[in-house]
C-alpha cells in the first residue's frame, strides 16, 4: 500500500491509487520566499529600532500610527506567504496506478489540469544540469505522449531519475497488463 | 480629507479581504490531504481575521484630523 492513501484529487476514480505526489524542489520555494523572509526581518528590526531612532513613535498618535504600519506590513507578509505557498503546493504532478496528472497552478486565477495514460507515453527523459541541480539531485523530467497534451514536463523536481524509473516501470507493467 | 482617507482605507481593506477569501477558497477546494486542509485553513482564517480586526481597531482609534493638522503644520 502506498504512503499516499490519504491523498485525494478532483477526478480520482475509486479504483485508482495515488503512488506519488511530486512538488518542485524545496530550493524553488525557498527562492520565492526570500522577499518574505527579508520583509519579516525588516518588520522585526523595524519594530525594535524605529522607536529608538524616532522618539515620537513611542507615544500618542505616533505610537498608534507606528502600530498601524507594523500591522499593515504583517498583513502583507501573511497574504504573500500563502500566495507563494499556493503557487508551490498546488502546482503538482500526481502519479497514480492509471495515469499521470499534471496540475499547473499559477497564482490564484490560473489552474490547468492535464493527464496522460501510460499506454500513451512514448518517451521519458531527464535533464539535470548545473552544479546545484547535480549536488541536490533535482531537475526536469520530460514525457512525450500521444495524448492531447503531447509533452509533459516535471520541472525542477527532486530525484528526476527515480521519477523516470517509476514511470518506465508503470508504463511497462501497463504494456503487459493493460 | 479624513473622509477621503477613510474611503481609501476601506477600499484597501476590501481588496485584502477579497484576496484572503480567494486564498481560503483555494486552500479548501484544492487541498490534497483533508486533515492538513483543515489545519492550514483554520490557521490562515484565524490569523487573517485577527490581523484585519486589529488593523481596523488601530485605524479607527487614530485621531486622523489632529494628525493631519500636525503634519501640515510641520511642513
Amino acid at each position: 500500500m502506498s504512503i499516499f492513501t490519504s491523498f485525494h484529487f478532483d477526478g480520482q476514480t475509486n479504483d485508482e491509487e495515488v503512488l506519488s505526489v511530486i512538488h518542485r524542489h524545496w530550493l524553488n520555494i525557498l527562492a520565492s520566499f526570500v522577499p518574505v523572509i527579508a520583509m519579516s526581518f525588516l518588520l522585526f528590526f523595524g519594530s525594535s529600532y524605529m522607536p529608538e531612532l524616532f522618539p515620537s513613535l513611542r507615544q500618542g498618535e505616533g505610537l498608534k500610527l507606528f502600530s498601524l504600519g507594523k500591522n499593515v506590513f504583517a498583513m502583507i507578509i501573511w497574504a504573500l506567504t500563502f500566495l507563494i505557498w499556493i503557487d508551490y503546493y498546488f502546482d503538482v504532478w500526481i502519479i497514480t496506478t492509471k495515469r499521470i496528472v499534471d496540475i499547473e497552478q499559477k497564482g490564484l486565477f490560473s489552474r490547468k489540469v492535464s493527464e496522460a495514460k501510460y499506454d500513451k507515453i512514448q518517451d521519458v527523459s531527464t535533464e539535470v544540469s548545473g552544479i546545484l541541480q547535480t549536488f541536490l539531485n533535482y531537475g526536469n523530467v520530460m514525457i512525450q505522449t500521444a495524448a492531447e497534451k503531447e509533452k509533459f514536463a516535471f520541472t525542477q523536481v527532486p530525484n528526476p531519475y527515480g521519477i523516470k524509473d517509476t514511470i518506465m516501470k508503470l508504463q511497462k507493467s501497463h504494456e503487459h497488463h493493460p | 480629507m479624513v473622509s477621503l482617507l477613510t474611503i481609501f482605507y476601506l477600499l484597501m481593506l476590501l481588496f485584502y479581504i477579497v484576496t484572503s477569501i480567494f486564498i481560503a477558497y483555494h486552500l479548501a477546494k484544492f487541498a490534497l490531504v483533508s486533515g492538513v486542509k483543515f489545519i492550514v485553513l483554520g490557521l490562515f482564517s484565524f490569523i487573517s481575521i485577527w490581523l484585519i480586526l486589529s488593523n481596523m481597531t488601530i485605524f479607527f482609534s487614530i485621531d486622523w484630523a489632529d494628525l493631519i493638522y500636525q503634519l501640515t503644520n510641520i511642513s
